[in-house]
């Protein structure tokens, strides 16, 4: 079909869907009161200035997180779609730690415990759904669903009730000295992310987490324990995921206040994941970039584009770079 | 009529579409999705036209404009099944935000008692005894889950089976549009809001699997979440159980019923559903 070196196909094939993928969602997006002026230049400014720059790598925590993680966990074929849930849970004992839990620990405690804490949550989160699929092989993708909506209603409930502060549905705020900067996010990040390819590149457990997502029965005959393999990838991708909840909250949230909708960078970082076919490094820059289209959204949220199209770009970019993949490697 | 039934009637209509997608052995995750944008479209159209009806004609047809997406990767591509569904349920959401963003978030409602609403009811009472008839008990029914159980056999007697698929996809992108378009224009009252699907296209997936694939079990189940989710104010104020425990409830039973599934199939082996989950 086209005329390039077979091994540059899949590269021409993914910058064409990305290019296709991102003006037909501009386009799209030029309906909303933002107009295509609105979208033209919040594009242009988004991607040369450098208030924004700073801004994406603040975002680039919990979507990241969520997404390093899930490569472990599809590569595995374990199709979670929880890490929405962790990021909220991750999110919600990092708030009870620092605010709501009395210990009034110094910042330089408080933070690496969060992220421990945050982190464990998330991953007991993941383990729950890992045990049902391979005890009752019960659908992870269906479970881990039910369970980010479970999560929501819980954190609604919270900040509209017991958390409460005040005449409005909102909790208090964490204190300026917990809060992170796109420093530390981005350190934390690129920390996971690296602990995340050296254990899928270079290690036996990555080994056998590729040969079981290709041929399960395969990776038995071999005796690896698929169950070990399951549950483990379950709870590292929900650590990473509730880690990614502890830079939301001490990166840029501060406060819960009751949401009709989840904020969606679980989502994000599973459409990363997809995006970057499994691997943490590209995760990472994959990640950089929802980033950025995330921060194009929420500029331009007061001119009137809903916050909620930011998903429908990012999810109409994997779909357009999937098509173009397919169609330019026949 | 009684009130959770009214309520359910969305979910008991996504769920039976759902349930014929997975008879011919696929499954589409983007209902919740395409409820959404079909709802954002219906309030859109009724409020062009003024009139419900066609609102409601609209919706089930951007049902079927987001199945169609499916159709054309899943069957045509062969690209995953389940990625596709996920990103047909967020893009969805996302495009009826925007949608809505245009000015379209009040247009005209379905009144309850009205004939277009009793229409509705009825459909939702005979559809699933129609469609136990149609699945067992005629040629194309039999092929249909054929399909389901063994695409390669069935492919070779000569089913076409992409065809088949193509068909269920876009009466399954009808019933979630029709579903989505009933939330806004009969629950919500000719509204749309952010989040207004809530989760009930997932909770119509769920039902397909608590009702074992059946249509009358599907109904039934669909319609014991319906109960679940009408009966908050009631339980929350007579049995004083917190709301935010019965608000939840819907989503753990599904949970529940995903692990109950297993363990009846593995007592009866010959009722092993369709596979495609």
């Amino acid at each position: 079909m086209l005329a390039f070196r077979p091994s540059l196909r899949p590269l021409v094939g993914v910058t064409i869907g990305l290019i296709a993928g991102f003006a037909l969602a501009v386009i799209l997006g030029s309906i909303s009161p933002a107009g295509f002026k609105g979208m033209a230049s919040s594009l242009v400014w988004v991607y040369t200035s450098p208030a924004p720059l700073i801004f994406t790598l603040t975002l680039l925590g919990p979507i990241a997180c969520a997404a390093v993680g899930l490569t472990l966990a599809y590569r595995a074929r374990f199709i979670t779609i929880g890490s929405e849930g962790q990021i909220l849970l991750g999110s919600i004992v990092t708030l009870w730690l620092i605010e709501y839990s009395d210990l009034n620990l110094h910042p330089t405690i408080a933070i690496p415990t969060s992220i421990v804490l945050g982190g464990f949550t998330g991953a007991f989160l993941g383990f729950v759904v890992g045990l049902l699929r391979v005890y009752v092989n019960a659908n992870e993708i269906l479970v881990s669903l039910m369970l980010n909506y479970v999560i929501l209603y819980i954190l609604n409930h919270l900040a509209s009730g017991p958390w409460r502060v005040g005449a409005f549905a909102i909790t208090r705020s964490v204190g300026e000295e917990y809060r992170l900067g796109p420093l530390a996010i981005v350190v934390t990040t690129v920390s996971l992310t690296l602990l995340c390819w050296v254990l899928l590149t270079r290690s036996k457990f990555g080994l056998a987490i590729k040969v079981y997502g290709r041929a399960p029965k395969v990776a038995e005959t071999y005796g690896l324990n698929s169950k070990t393999i399951v549950l483990a990838v379950a709870m590292l991708s929900g650590f990473t995921s509730g880690v990614g909840g502890v830079l939301m909250m001490l990166g840029f949230q501060h406060n819960l206040s009751p949401m009709s909708v989840s904020p969606g960078y679980g989502y994000m970082g599973v459409l990363v994941s997809w995006l970057s076919a499994n691997n943490p490094l590209v995760a990472l820059l994959a990640s950089w970039f929802f980033s950025s289209i995330l921060v194009l959204g929420r500029s331009l949220q007061a001119s009137g584009l809903p916050i909620g199209y930011v998903l429908a770009i990012q999810s109409i970019i994997v779909l357009s770079v999937m098509i173009a993949r397919r169609l330019t490697s026949r | 009529m009684s009130i959770a039934f009214i309520t359910s009637i969305p979910i008991i209509l996504a769920a039976l579409g759902e349930l014929v997608v997975e008879r011919s052995g696929r499954v589409n995750l983007g209902v919740e999705g395409m409820m959404a944008f079909s709802a954002s479209i219906s309030v859109a159209v009724s409020t062009l036209t003024g009139s419900p009806l066609i609102g409601l004609i609209a919706g089930g047809l951007a049902g079927v404009i987001l199945s169609t997406v499916y159709t054309l990767t899943v069957i045509g591509l062969k690209l995953d099944q389940i990625v596709v569904g996920l990103i047909i349920s967020l893009a969805g959401l996302g495009l009826a935000d925007l949608i809505s963003s245009t000015g379209y978030r009040v247009g005209y409602n379905i009144p309850h008692g009205s004939t277009l609403h009793n229409t509705l009811i009825v459909i939702t009472i005979v559809l699933p005894p129609i469609l136990w008839l149609i699945l067992y008990r005629t040629p194309q029914g039999v092929e249909l889950r054929a399909v389901g159980y063994d695409e390669h056999v069935a492919r070779e007697r000569g089913l076409r089976v992409d065809l088949i698929r193509a068909v269920t996809v876009t009466i399954g992108g009808l019933t979630a549009g029709i579903a989505g378009a009933y939330m806004a224009l009969v629950l919500y009252n000719g509204r749309y809001f952010s989040g207004i699907t809530g989760g009930w296209g997932w909770l119509a997936i769920g039902s397909v699997i608590l009702g074992y694939w059946h249509p009358i079990g599907v109904a039934v189940a669909a319609y014991t979440i319906g109960i679940l989710l009408t009966t908050k104010p009631l339980l929350t104020s007579e049995l004083g159980l917190p709301p935010t425990l019965v608000t939840i409830t819907p989503y753990i039973a599904v949970i529940i019923a995903l692990t109950l599934v297993t363990i009846i199939s593995r007592r009866k082996p010959s009722l092993i559903p369709p596979k495609p989950l």
